[in-house]
């Protein structure tokens, strides 16, 4: 007893130090983030589990709609584009980005009751002057027989690479070729539709 | 004063009033160290001996409590050390898993990002399909897609593509007969082999995936805004809706899906593509091995994997 009492600093000192390093311990568990450094990355560990969370953004779900996933149900339109030329132009370049829609006809599966909302048709008469940007913006699945949804790649552009100014040039500049075909002036919202159908575009 | 010293040296050899101003006046009393002296500690004037404790005694209680103390230290060390060498025997199963792994072949997979400039068309279906996938607010972009436009007269004028391309309100108003040469260079991340964005983050949300894709961890970012000055290709943002560092992530909720990124997948013309670097029977190996092919700052030793097909033109930084 004698022994601990003439000794009883030193020990205050050890408690504290012993204390002081449990209490490290605690607050570092307590602060770090969980699975912070299962792996380590190029400069350092990192948290594990963000690269799970960043595989579930946005949302949870992928939005944007590849072309496949539209076949799945309208086999019809898939093969009558299968041979044409404008195969590489994406569904919702010209449809909207259909994400809703997506969504509603996978849970509609095997429901016969589902009521799938038809699509928005986009003309000049219900919308005004909207432009392609505020249609898409505004409706989750359109169709149209709008002309923007085709000049946005074939009104010819400066910096356009010259093979594909050769393609669209086969029919002269867009203006030239709707002249040599007797477009009224001023030009209908659907003028290019009047020749070319939308999947199938050859005249 | 100086007769002093010698009766204080008797008392307490190491007093430590060594400098004897102050201290004599008060080196008659019995402990020889008063108040005013600053000698509070030494074994000279210990209380074991005003108390009667023989010298032996106290430096056996001395030893006493440094073989007791030693053996609590060691313990502690011991057990630090156990703790130690179970982590490492983890660490060493996490590499045989890894040995594992490549064996059996997943190991994980090298993408590489391919751009054509000759492709590209400026139609800004990409830059719409990324903001829809990525939900990016308005006013901020992941990827964009630059315009060069080399005039007769010399002069080089940069512009970005409209999100719905050249149509509506955005119709563009350069005449082809001024216009010497001009082409889009899409831009997005380089996913850079070397980050120094990475670098520089001082919380570790900067991290580079096991795929080597560069990503930003939403829940350690702190906005500091580090790695956007630190990125040499501008790539990065803070968004103001999460006040987080913003970038392109190759889609990687779409990637380790197996799906290709949405600009890739929207691209028209072909002008963006996206693959695996491991597989001998990928599109965009093939491509990288049988064509030249540059990237953006080579100089800077960063060692992108967003790679330009053919050479790009000294004005394209």
């Amino acid at each position: 007893m004698k022994f601990i009492w003439e000794t009883l600093h030193l020990w205050i000192l050890l408690t504290l130090i012993i204390a002081g390093g449990v209490g490290f311990v605690f607050v570092q568990q307590q602060l770090v983030p969980e699975t912070y450094g299962d792996l380590q990355g190029r400069y350092g560990p990192y948290r594990a589990a963000a690269l799970d969370e960043l595989k579930l953004q946005p949302e949870g779900s992928i939005r944007f709609i590849a072309d496949n996933v539209c076949h799945e149900c309208h086999e019809s339109v898939h093969e009558e584009r299968a041979e044409a030329k404008h195969i590489t132009v994406s569904c919702v370049h010209c449809h909207g980005h259909a994400t809703e829609h997506v969504q509603l006809a996978k849970a509609a599966v095997g429901n016969e009751n589902a009521v799938i909302p038809v699509a928005h048709i986009w003309d000049d008469e219900s919308d005004g002057n909207a432009t392609m940007a505020a249609a898409f913006a505004k409706h989750d699945l359109l169709t149209t027989e709008h002309k923007t949804v085709c000049l946005s790649c074939h009104e010819r552009v400066v910096g356009m690479p010259e093979d594909f100014q050769s393609i669209i040039t086969v029919v002269g500049h867009v203006d030239n070729h709707l002249e040599e075909q007797g477009a009224d002036e001023p030009l209908a919202f659907n003028t290019c539709f009047e020749c070319h159908s939308g999947h199938d575009t050859a005249p | 004063m100086n007769q002093d010293f010698p009766i204080l040296n008797i008392v307490g050899s190491d007093s430590g009033c060594g400098s004897g101003s102050g201290c004599g006046s008060q080196s008659n009393s019995d402990s020889g160290c008063g108040s005013g002296c600053g000698c509070s500690s030494g074994p000279g004037v210990d209380s074991g001996l005003v108390e009667g404790l023989s010298e032996a005694e106290f430096l056996n209680s001395r030893r006493k409590f440094l073989e007791q103390a030693s053996s609590v230290m060691l313990g502690a060390v011991s057990v630090t050390l156990l703790s130690g060498a179970a982590v490492e025997n983890e660490s060493s199963s996490d590499a045989d898993l890894a040995d594992a792994n490549e064996a059996n072949g997943e190991k994980p997979p090298v993408y590489a990002f391919l751009v054509d400039t000759e492709k590209c068309t400026g139609a800004g279906k990409c830059l719409t399909a990324c903001r829809e996938e990525n939900n990016v607010p308005e006013g901020y972009a992941r990827t964009w897609v630059e315009r060069y436009i080399h005039l007769k007269d010399g002069t080089v004028i940069v512009d970005k593509v409209p999100e719905t391309g050249y149509v509506d309100e955005n119709k563009d108003t350069y005449k082809p007969e001024d216009v010497e040469r001009s082409y889009f260079v899409p831009k997005l991340c380089n996913h850079c082999e070397d980050a120094p964005c990475n670098q520089v983050c001082p919380t570790h949300a900067s991290i580079t995936s096991p795929e080597g894709v560069e990503l930003v961890d939403p829940d350690l970012c702190i906005g500091c805004s580090y790695c956007v000055q630190a990125c040499p290709y501008g790539v990065r943002f803070i968004n103001p809706e999460t006040n987080n560092a913003d970038k392109c992530t190759w889609c990687y909720h779409r990637i380790t899906k197996g799906e290709q990124p949405a600009c890739v997948e929207a691209c028209p013309t072909g002008a963006r593509s996206f693959g695996r670097l491991d597989d001998p029977n990928s599109e965009v190996r093939k491509i990288l091995d049988a064509m030249p092919s540059s990237v953006l700052k080579e100089h800077l030793g960063t060692h992108p994997k967003l790679h330009y097909i053919g050479g790009l033109p000294k004005e394209v930084v």
